[in-house]
């Protein structure tokens, strides 16, 4: 058994079209449980295709991807939405939340599709809100909240069901330089207490509060290592 | 797979997050549910009101008509003019070895006149009939005078007896008792007038009774009657008689072949299975239009789901994405069509019934019937029924287009 969480051979993603484009180039990409690993590139690099791919919710065209063990290239639809539930947590940049629906019922959204019991549902929602920091704005709907607050909430809810893997999309995107910090203290937070965390970034001193970086340019990995020692791209 | 409940509650906020558009979604099922409730409710008025007046005539009541049974608008016309049924043959009835179970019969001879009185003309229903033998069926009282007997009718009295409703119309204010109105050619002294009420199939307030004697002498262009009423000594003698009339009339008329007959005899339960047949084809005629307004209020509910698919598919998008199935997005939304028609059928079944109790009221006072309300448990039931299964039908394409978004698709919709 491996003991990587993620294990990507040779993937690749072709959109379609009148002139097809190749997004990824035979990426072979491992995180190992525990690991904070930023994902940087420019715009139109395909780190955002790629976590599309690790989480579930896209397929590659050819390739092979391992999660947890499992080749995902075998799953049903059933069981690919049982491990985005179950072993998956999402932060995108511009939040998702259900509008019109309070802060406790948009970090609960995740537990309906669980097995949960659902009296446990109002518990596992309150610890996690608590540990954003917004025990506080439990019954505010997400247009009574900054962008900052939005953007815990995204992370709470993506904590609720204790997730093994947690999906960052450019989660400071949307936020000034204080609120993106305090994003990024959550997420570093997170990782101490052993959760993966996988941070897509275009902006490398955020990817910096990472322990590990991968470069990405045009579909392909460019380099790997320290996130003391990104080189810039040519 | 998430909770029923969860997804139920889910899909009562989303309902109710868009109250004006919910409200005007379900205005056709609303419409079509209420016109369903209102329809059986006054269809089973209408029924019991009309079998109450025919078993009022009394269960032992036999009516026997000239012709060959109508079986259509058309026949109608042979029946009245049909000339079978005459003096000779109420004679024979009458005799104990023809007709053991015999008690009292009464001819009619309907009359198509004006009535006037001074510069006054009315066109009460005017009835050549015994005036004893119509108060007793319609169980009406005199109010006035005195009802003309069997020497009247013997001796063809030029008497009337006139219906409240006549009697107001021709005389106003003036009592009538002892005056003459004008029918056809002829002059009748009035000697009694009607109580007010025991309206119904005989409305005896715009009736305006004669001897048929008199009428078939003087008013009639035939010597037949259009009708016999007979009566006989219980319900349970009904059957019986009706072989014993059938048998008579027929010797009487050399007829061998059934198919021949030139009279036909009604009863009772024959006349309360025909209503009871008649209001029921009526009804279901009714709901089956009604039931077009459902379809379109089904479509009404599909072009709104269609548009709250495309307006939320970011949301599916993240459904999914947190976990949900395509049976979960499928679940939520098909609930959502039918919570709305659901909604909407109870609104229809509550207003149905309002409209049905306060038609019943009006209809009361109007016809001056007593039009029962019977709450209309089944038409409420199959309402609901109906309701539901318009929001499962016209609900089940948006939310199967619903629930095959792709997650990534549906996330990056702007």
């Amino acid at each position: 058994m491996s003991a990587n969480l993620i294990e990507t051979k040779e993937l690749k993603k072709v959109f379609e079209g009148e002139t097809p484009t190749i997004a990824l180039h035979d990426i072979d990409f491992t995180v190992r449980k525990g690991e904070f690993v930023a994902i940087v590139g420019p715009s139109g690099s395909g780190k955002s295709t790629l976590l599309q791919i690790l989480g579930l919710l896209d397929a590659p065209t050819s390739g092979s991807y391992v999660l947890l063990n499992r080749d995902t290239s075998t799953l049903t639809d059933e069981e690919l939405a049982e491990l985005r539930n179950r072993t998956l947590g999402f932060v995108f940049q511009s939040f998702n939340l259900l509008a019109r629906t309070s802060v406790l019922e948009n970090v609960k959204l995740p537990l309906a599709y669980s097995k949960f019991p659902s009296k446990s549902w109002d518990k596992m929602a309150m610890e996690q809100i608590s540990l954003v920091g917004l025990e506080h704005r439990i019954n505010h709907e997400p247009s009574q909240l900054s962008g900052g607050e939005r953007q815990r909430v995204a992370i709470a809810r993506a904590l609720v069901t204790n997730p093994d893997i947690i999906f960052a999309d450019e989660p400071t995107g949307n936020l000034d330089s204080a609120s993106g910090k305090a994003v990024m203290d959550v997420l570093i937070k997170l990782h101490q207490i052993g959760k993966t965390v996988i941070l897509i970034t275009h902006d490398r001193n955020v990817a910096k509060r990472a322990e590990r970086a991968v470069l990405f340019k045009d579909g392909a990995i460019v380099w790997e290592g320290s996130v003391n020692g990104i080189p810039e791209l040519s | 797979m998430a909770s029923l409940f969860y997804t139920a509650k889910s899909a009562g906020r989303a309902v109710g997050a868009n109250r004006v558009r919910s409200g005007l979604t379900v205005l056709g099922i609303v419409i079509g549910v209420t016109s369903i409730i209102l329809i059986v409710s006054i269809g089973e008025g209408a029924q019991s009101l009309i079998l109450g007046q025919i078993q009022g005539l009394g269960a032992e009541t036999i009516v026997i008509r000239p012709g060959r049974k109508p079986s259509g608008p058309t026949d109608i016309a042979q029946t009245l003019f049909a000339d079978s049924i005459k003096q000779r043959e109420v004679d024979a009835l009458k005799r104990k070895e023809n007709v053991p179970d015999y008690v009292s019969s009464a001819p009619i001879v309907m009359v198509s006149e004006a009535v006037t009185y001074g510069a006054e003309a009315e066109h009460p229903t005017i009835f050549g009939w015994s005036a004893e033998f119509m108060a007793s069926m319609a169980k009406v009282k005199v109010a006035s005078g005195q009802l003309f007997n069997e020497a009247d009718i013997k001796q063809e009295a030029a008497v009337a007896v006139l219906g409240s409703e006549v009697a107001d119309d021709l005389f106003g204010g003036d009592d009538p008792l002892g005056k003459s109105v004008r029918i056809g050619t002829k002059n009748f002294r009035v000697v009694a007038i009607l109580e007010k009420g025991g309206a119904g199939i005989f409305n005896p307030n715009k009736m305006l009774i004669i001897p048929y004697s008199t009428a078939l002498t003087y008013l009639s262009s035939g010597k037949f009657y259009n009708e016999v009423m007979l009566r006989v000594s219980s319900p349970e003698a009904v059957d019986r008689s009706v072989r014993d009339i059938t048998a008579t009339l027929r010797e009487l008329h050399n007829i061998t072949d059934p198919d021949k007959d030139d009279f036909y005899i009604e009863t009772q339960q024959a006349a309360i299975e025909q209503i009871g047949t008649i209001l029921s084809v009526l009804t279901a005629f009714l709901s089956a239009v009604v039931a077009i307004s459902l379809v379109v209020g089904g479509i009404g509910v599909m072009n709104v789901m269609l548009v709250s698919v495309t307006e939320r598919t970011k949301e599916i998008g993240l459904r999914k994405a947190l976990g949900a199935t395509n049976k979960d997005i499928l679940t939520q939304f098909l609930l959502e069509a039918v919570l709305l028609t659901m909604v909407g059928g109870a609104i229809g079944i509550t207003l149905g019934i309002l409209l049905g109790f306060g038609a019943s009221i009006a209809l009361t006072q109007q016809l001056n019937v007593e039009w029962a309300f019977n709450f209309p448990w089944r038409a409420a039931i199959i309402g609901m029924g109906v309701s539901g299964s318009v929001g499962i039908i016209f609900g089940l394409y948006p939310a199967r287009k619903a629930s095959q978004k792709s997650p990534i698709e549906a996330l990056r919709y702007e």
